[in-house]
């Protein structure tokens, strides 16, 4: 009978989990691995993961950029003449075969020394480290705006889906979730900056500077937090535990906030790691259109002019950005979660 | 005869229905076929001046002088651009959605099939890049190998593989330990026929539902490509160029950005449609298997 | 234990007469689209006095555990009580506020479900499980909460229990989390127990410790067990109801049941049971299958499949009291005789 009346909805999509496997049924005594076993071993494996990524960038792009082409050229830029090209091979060093030119390149990223931007002759990783901390504050502000807004209100969606204004709520996030954040920036410029004349668009100009731009980058991910931790309350109010729960006088807030929420972030964790990638793509864009003085409007500059020293620079930073920011939501997860914390052996 | 052949020879396949059971999927279809026809109609109606602005009609609101649009600032047909823009922003998302589908799908189901260090290594290399932002990977390759559609087409195609290998290898991983797929490996079927015959069908819907939302995330990345500068050529009609040319004139021209920026927002709402319809389809069916 | 005493409704329902729980022509309907509603329970009438324990059988669909939910009012939905009344210590219960049926559960009647390993919530430990329970029904400090949950854990045989209170599902074992799931329900001091398959999902030397532990506590409660076995049943229980098809075929002491059933049905189960200490040839199964939703059967809805129906079971039987027992069934089978 139940079977038929729960309709078995087992929807989760099949991302791996470890480490969530329920044991197999024994009798049998309380096992607990250490917090910091499984602390160590995230982080060696998310620094090893980081590690491979940068030397894979690197290399890509010293091939890349030798493959397509005399990168004596693009260094010198439109207006080099022979002479110039000349005097920047020996400069760069790139008279010298290409694996030695390798060598040379890998050991000097490896202590994070790119050259001088060729726009003004400034240390690269230096313009980077300038710009990091206006960035940073960005994603951030929208970070925590975004889950502050995401999770109560994908909640509240999930919480009984069938009901009218919960299915408008959710059409609506649908709709949302088809605008990319850089039509969202210039809608909001369009309303608050050019009609009301609210808000300044342009620069970082103090805290009321930062409400369109963070709005933006947040747009850019909100949606889909949104539908995900709705779909995994929804999923998560059918469980056995709820009925219990249920069946002891719990209420709706009591079954929706302390139980079923609860389990639908876990589920969500992946997910979460992953937004700080994605914030970073879209700050990217936020910072061009509101003029913000941030690491991603230097990027695309640089790879405007061809500044590769920068560019370089820049990626690695927001490599090491990104892991950073992913590493810490699996620290905080295994907090959180206990079936990461403590696994029978 | 025939007609006895052919149920024989399709069964456990299912003609492709035009009205499906999900009406998202059939809405975004919808929409989606009337963005692709429009696509089409613009090879034969638009006139091959479309791309010449007059300076006499600069930023004229829709509606005037026959523009259903209105026109840009250098006087061009903004429905004819839009349009014109198709081959660029669909046409390169599309492409690209292809070749990374096709990409991580191979990726996915070697490491799901190998159980040595060839897993080791395509599960680093997934591990490792899903999580980098795909435009800061793109913006990189574009400055290299530069601003041309195939260029693009590639870069877009080549970067968003792990997004698909992720999901292709937790679920061909959970096939090939299927009953069925064992007793093939006993009898000593090829490695590619396993793959192709009995894992591939099992994960086509994912495949399709993943290429749906792709779909609109590599149109999205197209758009912000042109929109940060670093896209299609700039006179192209790439609907991220036009917006990007609507920044200067939002005072004065709002239309120049909601024209381009409606044609994105509906070509990403009908992919999404469709991407949830054929889930909502493929999980239905699945339960009536099971049931 | 000292709990008990001082809820007023246990004190002022002790007369023997009074039962604990009376169900009346219950009717659960779950509606079908482009169809005729679903009935899942189809008038099913049943008494608990003070101390009894109640076995309800049937097969899987037949629509036992639906009584178990719609006491405490949780029919998932789309299902609903449409007919019938349940009066829980002289007290309708089917017809309360969301309000006041909260306060029933898991107060006045605590249920234990099927299986233990998805029946808690993962990612909270047990004694936080616990003391959620004892904080709404009854009015304690935190600290008290705890003692009454450690309490409530050695209860149920749980070694090292207060180790135990913050220990998460996953890292019991399943025998563990069944007791767990029991000492929930007993945590308040319940007037009722619904026990729904407490052991199907155990291994069965588990099975056999959980059913020790419940009938250690048979002379203190009043429990409905419902299950699909008719050993645990033959085990625990003082009376047993046979459910078919939403309807209650047949009911008695579980002596006069298992030695002489009436109903054809229940015949069948019991010649289906393998026995150790009876010489019988061999298992005998039902033939067919019992009725889906979409057949629509008029009269005894077991005649399909009844190798002694005939044409006066195309209208539907009556319960009727054969030898002090209520059958339905038109040909009732002889009894101790057979």
């Amino acid at each position: 009978m139940t079977d038929v009346v729960k309709g078995s909805e087992n929807e989760t999509a099949p991302v791996e989990q470890p480490g969530t496997q329920t044991p197999s049924i024994s009798q049998g005594d309380v096992e607990t691995v250490p917090v910091l076993t499984n602390l160590s071993r995230t982080l060696g494996k998310r620094f090893f993961e980081l590690l491979v990524l940068l030397f894979a960038i690197s290399t890509l792009l010293f091939f890349l950029l030798r493959l397509t082409g005399d990168p004596a050229a693009v260094l010198a830029g439109e207006t080099g003449d022979e002479e110039q090209l000349e005097l920047i091979r020996k400069q760069y060093g790139l008279d010298k075969p290409l694996i030695v030119q390798y060598g040379v390149f890998l050991s000097k990223v490896a202590v994070l020394d790119f050259g001088k931007s060729l726009a003004n002759a400034q240390d690269a990783m230096g313009l980077v480290w300038e710009r990091l901390p206006t960035s940073f504050t960005l994603v951030l502000i929208a970070f925590s705006a975004n889950l502050i807004v995401s999770i109560p209100l994908g909640a509240w969606l999930g919480s009984r889906p069938d009901r009218r204004t919960r299915k408008a709520g959710s059409a609506f996030i649908f709709v949302a979730q088809g605008i990319p954040g850089y039509i969202t920036g210039l809608i909001l410029i369009q309303i608050f900056a050019v009609e009301l004349r609210w808000l300044p668009s342009i620069g970082n100009q103090g805290p009321a500077s930062w409400i369109m731009p963070a709005i933006t980058l947040a747009s850019f991910q909100a949606p889909h937090v949104i539908r995900v931790i709705s779909a995994n309350v929804s999923e998560a109010m059918r469980e056995d535990f709820i009925r219990t729960a249920r069946a002891n006088g719990a209420g709706f807030h009591t079954l929706l906030w302390k139980h079923a929420l609860k389990n639908a972030m876990m589920g969500a964790t992946a997910l979460i790691g992953i937004q700080v990638a994605f914030l970073l793509s879209g700050s990217i864009i936020t910072e061009v259109i509101f003029a913000w003085p941030g690491l991603g409007r230097l990027l695309v500059v640089s790879v405007q002019t061809l500044d590769f020293p920068v560019v370089q620079a820049a990626v690695f930073m927001i490599a090491i950005f990104v892991y950073t920011a992913i590493t810490l939501t699996d620290i905080v997860f295994l907090f959180i979660d206990p079936r990461l914390r403590r696994q029978r052996a | 005869m025939t007609d006895a052949a052919v149920p024989k020879a399709s069964a456990g396949f299912r003609m492709p229905r035009i009205w499906s059971e999900s009406m998202q999927l059939n809405i975004g279809l919808i929409i989606f076929s009337i963005i692709v026809l429009s696509l089409l109609t613009q090879l034969f109606i638009i006139p091959s001046s479309y791309l010449d602005g007059e300076l006499t009609s600069r930023l004229k609101p829709p509606g005037w002088g026959g523009h259903v649009f209105g026109t840009d600032q250098l006087g061009r047909d903004l429905l004819f651009r839009v349009m014109g823009g198709l081959p660029w922003s669909l046409g390169i998302a599309g492409m690209s959605t292809l070749i990374l589908a096709v990409i991580g799908t191979l990726v996915g189901l070697t490491g799901a099939w190998y159980q040595n260090w060839i897993r080791t290594v395509v599960l680093l290399a997934i591990s490792t890049f899903v999580a980098f932002p795909f435009l800061v990977l793109a913006l990189v390759m574009v400055a290299v190998v530069g601003r041309g559609y195939w260029p693009i087409t590639l870069t877009l195609g080549i970067i968003a593989w792990p997004a698909v290998a992720r999901v292709i290898y937790a679920e061909g991983r959970a096939l090939l330990q299927r009953e069925y797929v064992l007793a093939a490996k006993l009898f000593g079927v090829s490695q590619w026929s396993i793959l192709f015959v009995h894992v591939l069908p099992g994960i086509r819907p994912t495949i399709l539902v993943m290429a749906a939302f792709l779909f609109a995330v590599m149109l999205i990345l197209e758009s912000a490509l042109s929109f940060l500068g670093l896209g299609a050529p700039l006179n192209e009609p790439s609907w991220g160029n036009m917006l990007a040319d609507s920044r200067q004139y939002l005072v004065n021209a709002p239309w120049m950005m909601f024209v381009p920026a409606g044609a994105i927002v509906s070509a990403v709402i009908s992919l999404n449609l469709i991407g949830d319809g054929i889930a909502e389809i493929s999980r239905k069916r699945a339960r009536a298997v099971e049931v | 234990m000292s709990m008990v005493a001082e809820k007023e409704s246990t004190a002022s329902n002790d007369a023997a007469g009074t039962p604990i729980l009376s169900v009346r022509d219950l009717v659960v309907e779950f509606p079908r689209p482009n169809n005729t509603p679903f009935r899942a329970v189809n008038g099913v009438s049943f008494e608990l006095r003070q101390g009894e324990t109640l076995g309800i059988v049937g097969e899987s669909g037949s629509g036992k555990t639906m009584i178990a939910l719609s006491i405490l009012g949780i029919v998932p939905l789309p299902g609903r009580i449409i007919e019938g009344s349940i009066t829980l210590l002289g007290k309708r219960i089917d017809n309360l506020s969301l309000a006041e049926l909260q306060k029933v559960r898991g107060n006045d009647v605590g249920i234990v479900f099927q299986d233990p390993m998805t029946g808690l919530n993962p990612v909270r430990n047990v004694g936080s499980q616990l003391k959620e329970s004892v904080r709404r029904h009854q009015h304690v400090s935190a600290a008290e909460a705890t003692e009454i949950a450690f309490h409530a854990l050695d209860d149920v045989g749980i070694p090292a229990a207060r180790d135990r209170l913050k220990a998460y599902p996953h890292e019991l074992s399943g025998g563990l989390r069944q007791r767990v799931m029991i000492a929930l329900a007993l945590i308040n001091h319940p007037d009722l127990i619904v026990a729904d398959e407490p052991t199907t999902a155990l291994d069965s030397t588990i099975q056999a410790q959980i059913l020790d532990l419940l009938r250690a506590r048979l002379d203190k409660s009043t429990i409905i067990m419902i299950t699909h076995d008719l050993g645990v049943a033959a085990e625990i229980c003082d009376r047993i109801s046979v459910m078919y098809a939403g309807r209650m075929v047949e009911t008695g002491s579980i002596a006069d049941v298992l030695s002489g059933p009436r109903h054809p049905y229940t015949e069948g189960l019991l010649a289906a049971v393998p026995k150790f200490d009876v010489r019988r040839p061999t298992l005998v199964p039902i033939p067919g299958q019992p009725p889906t939703a979409d057949d629509a059967i008029t009269g005894c809805s077991f005649a399909p499949r009844c190798t002694h129906a005939q044409s006066k079971c195309n209208e539907r039987p009556e319960l009727e009291l054969i030898d002090g027992r209520p059958v339905s069934c038109w040909f009732p089978r002889p009894g101790a005789a057979g």
